[in-house]
């Protein structure tokens, strides 16, 4: 549905050239939730509207529905811009419309009749749930509906393509959530691709079914999603990935005496990490009676990613040093991803991060 | 009543004939002077603004061009540019007094001004919004219109509302080169003849205008704004 190919931008500041995006390629089939995760600067809103040119890529080709839009005339690329759905930040409203005339706009040039239009507009209110608020203006909406309100617009003229902007992050938790599901509904019952573009890894989990990490103007790791969280590869997105299941805090953890000293002689502490089916798994009473030691869990989480489970396990594994390693090995074997947490090495780290 | 009024203002009462010709007269002059420089106002503003860096009709030279001739303009005060546009207005009008010879300058002193109002205006517009029209692949005087303008027009009305108060009292300095007006007339009997009844009452039509259409644009501003 869409293809990057080596796209590169540069931008002229005071100082010399930022290059943004240093030769992305990106492939996003049709249906794709695809989701394009980096910090800021990462160069993933240049990214984004290089899709619909919005920003006009140095070099590289970009293909929308076939179509190389890079190679397209003005009024081509107005025409393709028009099955490209976009929805923002900031949702850029217009202020002076209400949210029907809002909705209303996009058509309004399209040389449709105004009966086709109000009739367009009343079923893309009901399908983002603000038939009551069709005659008020944006300012009188909360983020949540400014953001409905965005969502309609970009589907006014029936677009293919949906991309979308950091478009949860000026919103609180619930109406990121009831966002989401919305567009997750639009992408199954239209069959709409969707591109979105965050800092946020929730935002990844919970909707998209591919994900490419971006950092420093390249795509670090790409992939379909349930693969990423459970393994990730490069450091930003294990980083990324850290801050869904929340591993960071397992270093307070380690440091509080009432943990540390559960900790034996030659105990130590590892993370297991269980996707897929190694999740259903009673694997913590099996692998402690087979090998006899100890097992204390001290902190955990699971996570549905794509509708599959992902748990992470943190615990203490007391016991001699051989039942210890025959118990990792053992749960290796069955796909069990497992990390030893070097105790002094998480201590030196988390003083690292306090200073 | 009329005793009254003849007691403490009689210069006023002795003349009140030309008095109300010459508030027709600025009414006149602000308003032939008010729809011409605010129509070449919004164009120029507009022109300042989308040919700026980065928007929708970027081109440097002419926004340099603009830039400098609304600055020169600007930076030359009234009573000299009356002055200093003697003949052009005898070219323009065929005549360099009266409300017609007035009304040229008046608009040109003027215009620069609402200029950089309106290219105020429009600046504040999110640029975000113009993203977002960009994006669903409007043509770009489209957006001029239907999102620059109609986003800015609570801006634009508050600069129509600086540019009449401005032209009341551009049209009193004309005024004193001759122009016609409430000016011509406070100059020539409240000035030269020490009438100062009349520079009071003239004083007091001006202030009237002024709170008028300052009122007028705040309801208007108020009803629009939301």
């Amino acid at each position: 549905m869409i293809q990057l190919q080596n796209i590169k931008k540069n931008y002229k500041i005071d100082k010399g050239i930022v290059e943004a995006l240093k030769g992305v390629s990106l492939n996003v089939e049709k249906s794709d939730i695809y989701g394009v995760i980096g910090f800021s600067g990462a160069g993933k809103s240049t990214l984004i509207r290089c899709i619909n040119l919005l920003e006009r890529p140095d070099s590289g080709k970009v293909f929308v529905n076939g179509e190389e839009i890079t190679a397209s005339s003005e009024k081509e690329l107005r025409q393709a811009r028009q099955k490209i759905g976009m929805i923002f930040q900031n949702f850029n409203l217009l202020r002076s419309k209400t949210v029907f005339q809002n909705i209303a706009f996009p058509l309004q040039y399209s040389g449709l009749s105004k009966k086709t239009i109000n009739t367009k507009v009343v079923e893309l209110l009901e399908l983002v749930g603000l038939t009551d608020k069709s005659d008020v203006y944006p300012s009188q909406l909360s983020g949540g509906q400014k953001q409905r309100v965005g969502i309609a617009r970009a589907l006014a003229r029936d677009p293919q393509v949906l991309l979308s902007d950091e478009a949860t992050s000026a919103l609180d938790p619930q109406s990121t959530h009831s966002i989401l599901t919305l567009l997750n509904d639009l992408n199954k019952k239209l069959g709409l691709t969707i591109v979105i573009i965050t800092h946020e890894m929730g935002v990844i989990k919970e909707i998209c079914n591919k994900v490419a990490v971006i950092e420093a103007g390249e795509i670090v790791e790409h992939g379909n999603s349930i693969d990423i969280f459970s393994n990730p590869q490069h450091p930003t997105t294990q980083n990324f990935i850290a801050n869904v299941f929340q591993t960071e805090k397992i270093h307070e953890l380690i440091l509080d005496e009432r943990i540390s000293s559960i900790i034996k002689e030659n105990g130590i502490v590892i993370r297991m990490l269980f996707t897929g089916n190694s999740a259903y798994n009673a694997y913590i009473s099996e692998v402690s009676r087979k090998f006899s030691i100890d097992i204390n869990i001290i902190f955990g989480n699971i996570e549905i990613i794509q509708n599959l489970p992902i748990g992470s396990l943190f615990a203490v594994f007391n016991g001699t040093s051989e039942n210890i390693r025959a118990a990792i090995n053992y749960l290796k074997v069955d796909k069990v991803l497992i990390t030893v947490l070097d105790q002094k090495a998480i201590i030196t780290d988390n003083k690292r991060e306090a200073i | 009543m009329a005793e009254f009024l003849n007691n403490i203002m009689p210069n006023v009462v002795e003349h009140y004939e030309d008095l109300i010709q010459a508030t027709g007269e600025t009414l006149i002059m602000v308003f032939i002077a008010g729809i011409i420089s605010l129509t070449l106002g919004t164009i120029l503003g507009i022109a300042l603004v989308v040919t700026n860096e980065g928007h929708l009709y970027e081109n440097k030279i002419i926004n340099s061009i603009l830039g400098k001739i609304v600055n020169v303009i600007r930076s030359i005060p009234f009573v000299i540019l009356l002055a200093l546009l003697v003949t052009f207005t005898k070219f323009i009008v065929g005549t360099s007094i009266g409300i017609k010879g007035a009304i040229v300058p008046m608009i040109i002193g003027i215009t620069p001004f609402i200029s950089r109002q309106i290219e105020q205006s429009i600046v504040e517009v999110d640029k975000g919004v113009i993203e977002a029209a960009l994006s669903m692949g409007l043509k770009k005087h489209v957006i001029i219109f239907s999102v620059l303008l109609r986003e800015a027009m609570p801006g634009i009305i508050r600069a129509l509302v600086i540019c009449i108060i401005n032209l009341i009292g551009l049209s009193a300095m004309a005024g004193t080169v001759g122009g016609g007006g409430l000016g011509d007339f406070a100059i020539r009997y409240g000035y030269a003849r020490y009438m100062l009844d009349i520079t009071v009452v003239t004083v007091l039509i001006l202030l009237i205008f002024v709170n008028v259409v300052q009122g007028i644009g705040n309801i208007v501003v108020r009803r629009i704004s939301h």
